[in-house]
Formats: C-alpha cells, structure tokens, sequence
C-alpha cells in the first residue's frame, strides 16, 4: 500500500514540474524585472503597460495579475485592479496579499465582503483546494489510475495464481480511489474555469446597462467601475450581463466589461 | 420472386425514400424570421386595426413579445396563434401574435419597428405607417350577413352562439359558446370563427361533442367554448361564426350555416376606485417576499410580489410599487402562468422590482398594496402585504460611518492600503494546451479495450485442445527431451530425471505407460515396432544400469555417461521408429 501511494505521489510531482517546465521565460523574466522597476519608481502607467504586455504574450501568472491589478489602483483604476486581482486569485486562491488587496478594492468600489461575489460551483472550490494540480495534471494522472487499474484487473483475470495478487489488488484499489479523485478535481477544474470565464468586471467608468443591444434603448441601470457581473451572452460589440444574485440583466458594451477569465488566452 | 424478397425489397424501398426525404428536409429548414404586417394600411376611426406579428422558425418563444405601445392607436386585444411541425427532428413552429388597436386620432400614425428577442438574438421588424380618416370606409363596410335560422325545428344542420354574461364589466371574464347541431353523421363541420374585437382571447377553447334528440331528430352537438375579455366598454358585438359543411357530390358544396349576432353591453368599472387600483380585474390573492434583510450599499434587494388568482393574467397590472427614501429601485420581469380550470381563467403573475440601497441604516418597506375590481361582488378589494425592515451596512466610508468609528479605527483607515507588489518569480506561469483537446489522450481512455480483447484471445487460446504427439515425427519432443538431458548436471538427481525422461519419451512413442514396465517388456514392444534388437538390448543394459544407479546406497559415479548414453538411444530409437 505504502508502495503505491508513494508511486502516486510522484507521479504527481512529476506531472506538476512538466508543467512548471513547459515555461520557457527566461527572456521575459527580465521584462518583467523591468516593470517592477518602474511600478517602483512611480511610473505606474509604463509598469502597467509592460505587465500587460506580458499578460498579452500568453503569461497567466498570478503574481503578474497581483501586480498589474497594484498598478491600476496606483492609477485609480478600480475597476482594472479589481479584475486583475481576480485573475490573481483564480491563480492563487489561498494568497494572502490578494485577499487583502481584493478586499480593499471591493470596499472603495461600494461593495464590500462578498456580497457582489458569484458563487462558486461546488466542484470549483474543490478544485481551488488543490490549486497546484493543474487541468492536465489532474487528467494525467486520472487516466493513469485508469490504466493501472485496468492493467491489474485484467492481470488478475489472466493470471489467476500470481505470488502477489493481495498487493496488486491494493494497489489496483488506491489507482481507483486516485482514478475518482483526480476526475473529480479535473472536473472541478473544468468547473472552476468556466465560472471565471462567467465573471466579468465592469471596467468602464459609468456602465449603462441597456435592455436591448441598441444605443437608444431603455436605460435599466448604471453601474460603476468594479462591479462584478455574471456573463451571459456576447454579440456583435454588445455583452449581455447579469447582477450577482438576482435575475436583473442587460446589455452593456463589450469594451465596458472584462471577462476575468480571457477567452483569447 | 419469392413472397420474403417482396418483403425484403419493399422494405429497402420505404427505407430509402425516408433517408431520401431525410436528406431532403434541411431545404425546409430556415432560419427565424420576425415579420410584421397590418390588416389595412387605410381605416377610418371606427375600423380595428390587427396588427400581426408573426415568428418562424423556432422551436419556442420567449420571452412573449409584448403589445406595442403606439402613439395614437389604443390596443384593445390579443390573440395567438401557433402552428408546429417537426422539421429535421427538431420542432419547429409558426407563431402569430395579433395585435388589436383603435384608432384615437386622425392622419398618419407610425408603427415603430418591434424588437423580439429569439434565442439571444434580437430580430428587428421594418416600419409600418398606416392612415387613419375621420369618416367610415364604405368600402370597408361588411354585407349582411346570410339570413339564419331562428330555431332547431329538425333540419339537417344549425348552429347557435350564445355568452354567458351579455352585461359584463370590462375586463371580466365571459365564455362565448358555439353549438353546431348535426344530423350527419359524416358531416365535417369548418368553423370561421369571428375576430372577437373588442376582447381579449386567450386563444384557448374546450370543443366537446354530445349527442341530442330534438324534433324526433338525433343530433351531434359540437359546442365550442371561448373565453373572452372585454377591453372596452360600452356596446361591443359578436359577429356570427359561420359554420360551413360541404355537401354535394364529392363535396363541391359548400353551405353556411351562420349564427345570430350577439350584442353586449360592456359596463365600464364603476367610480370609486382605490389608489393602489391599477386596473386588475377578477378575484385574487398576493403574497409579497423579499430576498434579503440585511445588505451592502449597492447590493440589489428584490421584493417579489405574487398574484394569483381567476383573471386576465397575461395583461394583469403590476402594482404600484412603494417609494422608499435613499434607495433606487428598477422593474424585472413579470413572468406568469395560466391556465383554465372549470371553465375559468386563473394563475399567478410574479412581479419583481429590485431595489437598491444607497444610504446605510435600517429601512423600513411599506406594505404592498394591490388593488382589484371583483366582477362578481361588483366592488372594489384593497389587499395589503406585510412590511419589510432591511438593515443596510454601512459604507466605511460614508461620513457616518467615520463618524462612528473611533479615533483608532479612523487611524487605520487612513493608513489602509493595498500590499505591496511581489518580487520577479522564478518563472512566469503559462497554462498549456489542454490535454483534453488531444484525441491521443482519448485514446488512451480507450486502451482499455484493446487489454480486455487481448486477455480474451489470451485465455481463449490458452483453452484450445492441446494436440497429442504421434508416434511418428516427434522429432522436435525428442529435441527438447535430449536438451534437458545435455542441460543435466552431475549428482542423483540427475539420474532421476534421465529415468523420467527415457520413460517419458518410451511413453509417448509407444502409446502407454512404461514406468512399472519391466524392461524386458519394453523391449520387447519396441522390436515388435521394428526396432533393431541391438538397439533393445543396448537399451535394456541402460535401464538397469540407471536402476542400479538411483537406487544405490553410495554415491555413484558415470552420471554424465549415463545421460549421454540416454540421449544416443532415444536418437537411435527416434531414427528406427521413423523408418
């Protein structure tokens, strides 16, 4: 038993440094040394704008989110710090500084505590427990417990008198358990991902959200910068959002509102 | 041909024309479509305009478009109708919403185009203007109506309609009642049902069929029931319904059998109206909720009122909702559901409005009040929800919450600020493709498969009959007997297994069992198959000599001879057997 948890675990580990490998970045470290630079000397305009330039290359980072979402509210960009915090913490959702710098943001934006928040499926905050087991190394792992457990099933139906049938059948038990846990946790992943892409931020400094996808149609509400909104639809330069909570929904434009999760990355 | 062939190719024929009308059906497929038309561009004030809205190609629609307000015209009903059809598996449905206006002034009158929202898209109808003239179109002007019959007095056909209530308030509900009394069996009757202007129709009728003896005559009685609502008060009338059945040789005659006119007196609601009336009409109940007692500044509150009861759900009023100081308020949707239970209309009609607080403390809803006119006891009923207090958090930094906060907490708030950034990682996260959109991975969910095919042949040919060596061309046994011989090494166990390995071979080249076999015996069947007696007696010396051997007390000597020697005579042996 000891044997297989402890193979499990490394299989893991090792799934988790792919990916961490899969990071080629050495040139873009620097660039990012640089905007730190400059967000320390005050320049928080050119440091947003080097962190975003990252961001564009494909880096989803939380400390780069954390970072890029101070530098907006050096900049009393609310409603962009609020979504870059958010980013940070769909990264890292146990990183205390997020929390405290999420927190802030949310109170100055007239919202505080979790009031404005979407919930979270239930999956998704069982994937957020484990925010280190990514996507495919839940799935890699998950379909390897796949594998041994069927190779040892079948092993034992081949071979009905091996010397260590009592072992193999353990083992083919914690590959089951692990086969149910990490499917879940890649499920929960999945979950977790598309309520983030779900979420959007209202980033336009006063938001009329309108009830048609039309310039000149009724006025429902004005939203502030930094509010957070559920996504329901987007077409043609219009996305149709939803307030936290309740069933009011209306069109806004699409330049107004950020999802948190990008779909272009 | 064969009768099964006939069947067979019958069959085939049937299953290619549905593949063929399959493959054919995406020409009838379409896109939705959103169009609407009027009745006439050209009325006097007197005429109903209809102004249809009709919807193609979707399965459902919803949200229900709504009456367009249009300025000058005044609606004064709605119908619906839809026609479904299945089109390539998926339902598919034809929807018109009839629209009934009056005019209320002369001259040019703009119909503004309507917006319909069908699956998240928003369909846009064209423009219409129509013009209105003070004076009736006597082109217009419908010719009388075909003379009716007064009475059933045992002809072959008649029809009747009569409502239940020629004197009702507007906006209650009335049952028109249609009965076509046939003494033709076969007779199909065709209703053209009048436009009911003047009223609202839910589009819903219960059609029942009796059977009835009148004049010595049996009749089949086929009454229609439609619920009616007026919308205007005043003298309305209900054209005939004609009722046509054709008749003649193979149905070239069509004949009508029209009803009489009815007339109402439609009673306007009497004065003395409540505030809180806002027009509702039948006998209802309400329940009010609100979601949350205690909230954030900004966070949308929702007040739910729920009405339920017999009426006209589909144009019931919403309330007139309480003012509440400091907080904005915004309507929702007003779903509701309906249906006819005995005959009536009823249901319930939700109305939400959101509101939203904007200064902290503790707030107090008034009560919903929500008006109705009850047709029945002919008087006006105020009902009255229950009041809501929602506590409101203060904003920590609105100026009263500063002004209770101590000095200490004032202190921190000024000094409140976000962490600082963090230092360059080591590296930067960058999310690989997913494993998921690689069809190797699914693959590999699918390896499986191919384990328990394998297992299967595995076991499979691990059970086939295992073929019995012959006696003739054993040539690769002997192989592998004379190899385990070379491969024997020095000691007493050696000899054993030379001995099991000459009588194994003995055995299976003569058929039978030779270890308790003398061996004289054994060569005695084998020179009856041909071998050589030089051969037999060389073998009969070997296995005395391999008796004396395993059987001796003391360690012997000449083992590797031994197997040597056990390996010359089954070649020997295998070599004459042969021949």
């Amino acid at each position: 038993m000891k044997i297989a948890v402890v193979i499990a675990l490394t299989v893991v580990n090792a799934l988790a440094l792919v990916d961490l490998a899969m990071a080629d970045d050495s040139i873009d470290i620097e660039a990012f040394r640089s905007a730190n630079l400059l967000y320390e000397a005050g320049n928080y305009e050119e440091a947003a704008r080097s962190y975003e330039h990252l961001s564009r290359l494909g880096y989803q980072d939380a400390t780069l989110y954390y970072n890029l979402g101070n530098s907006y509210y050096r900049m009393d960009d609310r409603g962009r710090a609020l979504l870059n915090y958010l980013r940070a913490k769909r990264l890292a959702p146990f990183d205390e500084d997020i929390d405290v710098n999420l927190a802030l943001v949310r109170e100055e934006v007239g919202s505080p505590g979790s009031s404005q928040e979407r919930p979270m499926p239930v999956l998704g905050q069982y994937a957020d427990w484990l925010p280190w087991v990514s996507f495919n190394a839940a799935t890699s792992v998950a379909l390897l417990c796949w594998l041994v457990t069927w190779a040892i099933v079948l092993t034992l139906v081949w071979k009905r008198s091996l010397k260590y049938r009592l072992t193999l059948r353990r083992i083919a038990v914690v590959a089951g358990f692990g086969l149910v846990l990490f499917g879940l946790l890649a499920m929960g992943n999945q979950s977790s991902r598309n309520h983030w892409s779900e979420t959007g931020v209202i980033v336009g400094q006063s938001t009329d959200v309108l009830e048609a996808p039309n310039a000149r149609a009724r006025v429902e509400i004005n939203l502030d910068s930094g509010r957070e909104v559920g996504i329901v639809d987007t077409r043609s330069g219009w996305t149709r959002v939803r307030l936290p909570r309740t069933e009011l929904e209306g069109w806004v434009l699409s330049s107004d509102v950020e999802r948190v999760l990008r779909e272009d990355l | 041909m064969r009768p099964l062939d006939k069947i067979r190719i019958g069959l085939a024929s049937a299953l290619a024309l549905i593949l063929v009308g399959l493959a054919s059906t995406p020409l009838y497929a379409q896109a939705p479509s959103v169009t609407a038309t009027v009745d006439r561009i050209n009325l006097t004030q007197s005429d109903v305009l209809t102004l249809t809205l009709r919807i193609e190609g979707v399965a459902n629609v919803h949200p229900l478009p709504q009456a367009p307000v249009i300025n000058g015209l005044v609606l004064i009903g709605t119908e619906r109708k839809s026609h479904q059809t299945f089109v390539q598996g998926a339902l598919s449905a034809q929807f018109e919403f009839m629209f009934r206006y009056q005019p209320l002034r002369t001259g040019s009158i703009n119909i503004d185009p309507i917006n319909v929202i069908l699956d998240n898209t928003v369909h846009i109808t064209d423009p219409i203007t129509v013009n209105v003239t003070g004076s009736p179109d006597a082109a217009q002007v419908q010719t009388g109506v075909p003379p009716q019959p007064t009475s059933l007095v045992g002809q072959d056909f008649f029809a009747e309609s009569e409502v239940d209530d020629e004197s009702p308030y507007i906006g209650q509900q009335i049952t028109y009642t249609l009965r076509f009394y046939s003494a033709n069996v076969f007779a199909r009757p065709l209703y053209d049902a009048p436009d009911f202007a003047g009223f609202w129709n839910p589009g819903r009728s219960n059609e029942e069929e009796s059977l009835v003896n009148v004049a010595g005559r049996s009749y089949t009685v086929t009454e229609v029931n439609t619920i009616l609502f007026p919308t205007l008060a005043g003298s309305l009338k209900i054209e005939p319904t004609n009722v046509s059945v054709r008749g003649g040789l193979m149905g070239s005659n069509v004949n009508q059998y029209p009803t009489s006119q009815i007339d109402l007196n439609v009673r306007p609601l009497p004065p003395g109206e409540p505030d809180a009336f806002t027009g509702a009409v039948g006998t209802f109940s309400i329940a009010a909720e609100m979601d949350l007692r205690s909230a954030d500044i900004g966070d949308p509150v929702t007040l739910t009122l729920t009405v339920s009861g017999e009426g006209n759900m589909e144009s019931l009023p919403a309330p007139e909702w309480p003012e509440v100081p400091g907080w904005r308020a915004f309507d929702s949707d007003a779903p509701y559901q309906m249906s006819i239970v005995d005959g009536k209309v009823q249901g319930a009609r939700k109305f939400t409005r959101v509101f939203i607080p904007g200064a902290s403390g503790s707030h107090e809803f008034p009560p919903v009040q929500y008006a109705y006119f009850d047709p029945y006891a002919g008087e006006y009923v105020t009902l009255t929800s229950r009041s809501f207090k929602v506590d409101v958090v203060p904003d920590p930094a609105s100026p009263e919450a500063e002004a209770l906060a101590t000095s200490e907490e004032a202190e921190d708030a000024e000094t409140q600020d976000i962490r600082y950034i963090k230092p360059v990682p080591d590296y930067i996260g960058r999310p690989a493709d997913p494993l998921a959109s690689s069809s190797v991975f699914w693959l590999l969910w699918l390896a499986p498969v191919a384990g328990i095919v394998a297992v299967a042949a595995l076991a499979a040919f691990s059970r086939r009959p295992t073929p019995v060596p012959t006696a003739v061309g054993s040539s690769a046994a002997v192989q592998t007997l004379v190899a385990r011989l070379a491969a024997v090494e020095p000691g007493g166990s050696a000899v054993d297994a030379a001995s099991v390995a000459l009588h194994g071979y003995l055995d299976i080249r003569l058929g039978r069992t030779t270890s308790g076999m003398s061996a004289a015996d054994i060569s005695e069947l084998l020179s009856q198959r041909g071998v050589d007696i030089d051969t037999c007696r060389r073998l009969v010396k070997l296995l005395g000599g391999i008796a004396e051997m395993r059987f001796s007390p003391r360690e012997v000597e000449g083992v590797e001879e031994v197997a040597r020697e056990v390996q010359a005579i089954v070649r020997l042996l295998d070599e004459e057997l042969s021949e």
